[in-house]
């Protein structure tokens, strides 16, 4: 996946100009919050729910290194071949030699964020194998060659004029149409065949058991069920860190990953993988390959400020309630992951020096935080990055900052930690801005996006001091 | 590689260790585990039906063969696939199915993969099964896939028929992690359907059948 974090500030632009895509984040992030909310008081205590789900997470990251010890011994038990990948291209060298290995003519793949990370239908792409994504929002992206714009509805704000023209293009539509009902008939029609005579399938994984070896996956269309039954070959890619350790802990997390991004109590469609087909076993795969993704985690996992990022459970609470997001929309993220966990996965996997208008762009406002299931403090983590941005830190990939940012911020320090200075600085600025009027305001930087309303003469502090 | 790779993972995982104590939450249970047998039942079908399936009461064999005559009505089925159950015998499905001109197969009597295959995607098949287990917390089907029960009759059909008996009814999904499904001989994959296949994906207008079925029947026996 091609990365554009840099064009943050000039694609957010744009998306604050689109007007169609406007109107369904005004409509669609509300209604997915609200629902959100819906399906959480059905729990006696919500509150309680959303705090064992917390711990279950906290706990299973903190001994992540155990669990998934624990889990690979399971998992191979049971029959599924266990291959853990340093970065995306190991991830994608195995698939791709998967793919030769088993003369496999096309791929179909369930939606996930770890492929969309690694670049997979690119590498397959690169090497000749056809990609086909199943999941009705991601096979218009595909087909229009669009990102994602939100985790649950990634096409969800393309005009139906525009599905019908890709459609009657590249995926075998007969008769124009822009019923959004017939418009995914016609995809399940043309996806169907590739289901008929799939030899692979790939798909993501939303939780693996640590004490029995399951794979688990969510959804609601059926498409994963046909990646993990009609082929010969079934590949479920994980990041490490989407382990929980008992099945009691998984069913918690069930309940909590489709209330927070649904609604729903369960989604239409939960598998849990117990290995390969059996023998005897009509459908199902007859090779069940787990790829346990690192790519930077371990990394990410050996600092206490950031460890707490591999809580996530993917569900999209905090990005539908983040105001920035309800604004633009995924595009201006520029990469895998958006919203608020986009702030925090992107500078970890590309390096702040890429992506500091992403964490630049959040009022710290904390909504997410407050919704999160998986006890992520997201506005903690983005001061911490603003700040080793600003000190270079070089792990992180820091930018550094100016000389003239470093002067200023030696100042303010100094000023700070003087009273006496701080009231003579504050005073003088004061008089200073008074002095420069509208059109000298004008020509400060800070205040291109900003209002600086009128100063009144005196400090509120000088005015509430006793005579 | 992979070895390598997994060893230095594992390593940097466990050397940066464990850096918090545990947290503990209690949590009240759900109101199902106080709930008794009827009581379940009403709640099950409250929950399957929200989600988007048909309810039918099965009291006796002439009740599903109506059941069943309505659902065909008015569609180009030819077959119905099912799992290996006696029940179906009992219920005297095959009799039905003979009457109404259809071909009654269980998934385990094809010869191969491909005839199976091409059987259970044709438009002309409905899938019929029986489930291991209901949940009562959000009206969802527990089957376990194997040898008996194949996976892509309930999913490649456009009308899925499920039978249940009411004391297949348990009040939440830990109930059924003691069963037997989840045993290292037990099946290759187990599923959870709650409702038919869905999505929303296209202008946020919600839609049944997009990849599974359409009609997800449930007919409720004792």
């Amino acid at each position: 996946m091609d990365v554009n974090t840099e064009k943050f500030k000039t694609e957010a632009l744009k998306a604050l100009n689109d007007s169609t895509s406007r109107s369904f984040l005004d409509f669609f992030l509300p209604v997915l919050s609200m629902v959100r909310d819906l399906g959480l008081s059905s729990f006696p205590d919500p509150v309680a729910a959303v705090e064992k789900a917390r711990a279950i997470r906290h706990n299973a990251v903190s001994r992540l290194g155990d669990l998934l010890e624990t889990f690979e011994k399971n998992a191979i038990k049971l029959g599924t071949k266990v291959y853990w990948a340093r970065d995306a291209e190991d991830a994608n060298a195995y698939i791709m030699d998967l793919i030769r290995t088993n003369k496999v003519p096309y791929v179909t793949k369930g939606k996930s964020m770890i492929s969309e990370e690694i670049g997979l239908n690119a590498a397959l792409e690169k090497n000749g194998v056809p990609v086909f994504e199943t999941d009705l929002g991601e096979f218009i992206i595909q087909l229009l060659e669009k990102p994602p714009f939100h985790i649950i509805g990634p096409a969800i704000n393309i005009p139906p004029q525009d599905i019908c023209d890709v459609f009657m293009a590249k995926a075998g539509m007969k008769n124009p149409t822009t019923n959004p009902v017939e418009l995914g008939y016609a995809a399940r029609l043309f996806l169907r065949d590739k289901f008929k005579h799939m030899r692979m399938g790939i798909t993501g994984v939303n939780m693996v058991v640590a004490e029995n070896g399951t794979i688990i996956n969510v959804e609601n269309e059926g498409n994963i069920r046909f990646n993990k039954s009609a082929p010969d070959i079934q590949v479920s890619v994980m990041s490490l860190e989407k382990i929980v350790p008992t099945m009691e802990d998984a069913f918690h997390m069930l309940r909590m990953l489709c209330r927070n991004g649904t609604g729903q109590k369960l989604s239409a469609y939960v598998t849990m993988d117990r290995g390969p087909k059996k023998d005897n076993d009509i459908d199902g795969p007859r090779e069940l390959h787990l790829v346990i993704l690192d790519n930077g985690r371990s990394r990410i996992y050996e600092n206490p400020r950031t460890r707490e990022v591999l809580q996530c459970i993917r569900c999209g609470a905090c990005i539908n309630i983040c105001p920035v997001f309800r604004h633009i929309g995924g595009y201006p993220y520029g990469w895998a992951y958006t919203g608020p966990i986009g702030k925090l996965l992107n500078p970890l996997f590309l390096g702040l020096d890429r992506t500091s208008d992403l964490f630049g762009a959040c009022t710290l406002c904390g909504a997410c935080k407050k919704v999160c299931p998986a006890g992520i403090d997201h506005p903690e983590m983005i001061l911490y990055f603003r700040e080793m941005n600003m000190a270079g830190n070089r792990m992180l990939k820091g930018k550094g900052s100016r000389l003239s940012q470093k002067i200023i911020a030696t100042c303010a320090a100094m000023a700070a930690s003087h009273p006496g200075i701080w009231h003579r600085g504050t005073a003088c600025g004061r008089a200073m801005i008074r002095r420069l009027g509208p059109v000298g305001q004008a020509l400060l930087s800070w205040t291109r996006h900003r209002d600086l309303p009128p100063l009144p003469e005196t400090s509120f502090r000088d005015r509430v001091k006793p005579d | 590689m992979s070895q390598n790779t997994r060893d230095r993972i594992l390593n940097r995982l466990k050397k940066a260790g464990t850096m918090t104590p545990d947290m503990h939450v209690e949590l009240p249970p759900l109101p199902h585990a106080m709930m008794d047998s009827d009581e379940l039942v009403q709640s099950f079908i409250l929950n399957v039906t929200a989600a988007g399936a048909e309810v039918h009461h099965v009291e006796q064999g002439q009740d599903m063969s109506n059941i069943l005559t309505e659902i065909i009505k008015d569609t180009e089925l030819t077959r119905f696939i099912v799992n290996d159950d006696t029940v179906f015998k009992h219920l005297e499905l095959d009799i039905w199915a003979a009457k109404q001109g259809l071909a009654l197969i269980r998934a385990s009597e094809f010869n191969d993969r491909r005839s199976y295959t091409d059987a259970v995607f044709d438009v002309g098949t409905a899938g019929f099964t029986t489930v291991d287990y209901a949940v009562a917390e959000s009206g969802t089907l527990v089957i376990g896939h194997h040898q008996g029960h194949a996976r892509l009759i309930s999913l490649a059909p456009m009308i899925h028929i499920v039978l249940v008996r009411t004391d297949q009814i348990v009040p939440v999904y830990d109930d059924v992690i003691a069963q037997g499904l989840f045993n290292d001989e037990g099946p290759s994959q187990v599923t959870w359907i709650t409702g038919p296949s869905m999505t929303a994906d296209i202008q946020a207008t919600p839609f049944k059948g997009m990849h599974g079925p359409k009609r997800l029947v449930v007919l409720l026996r004792k």
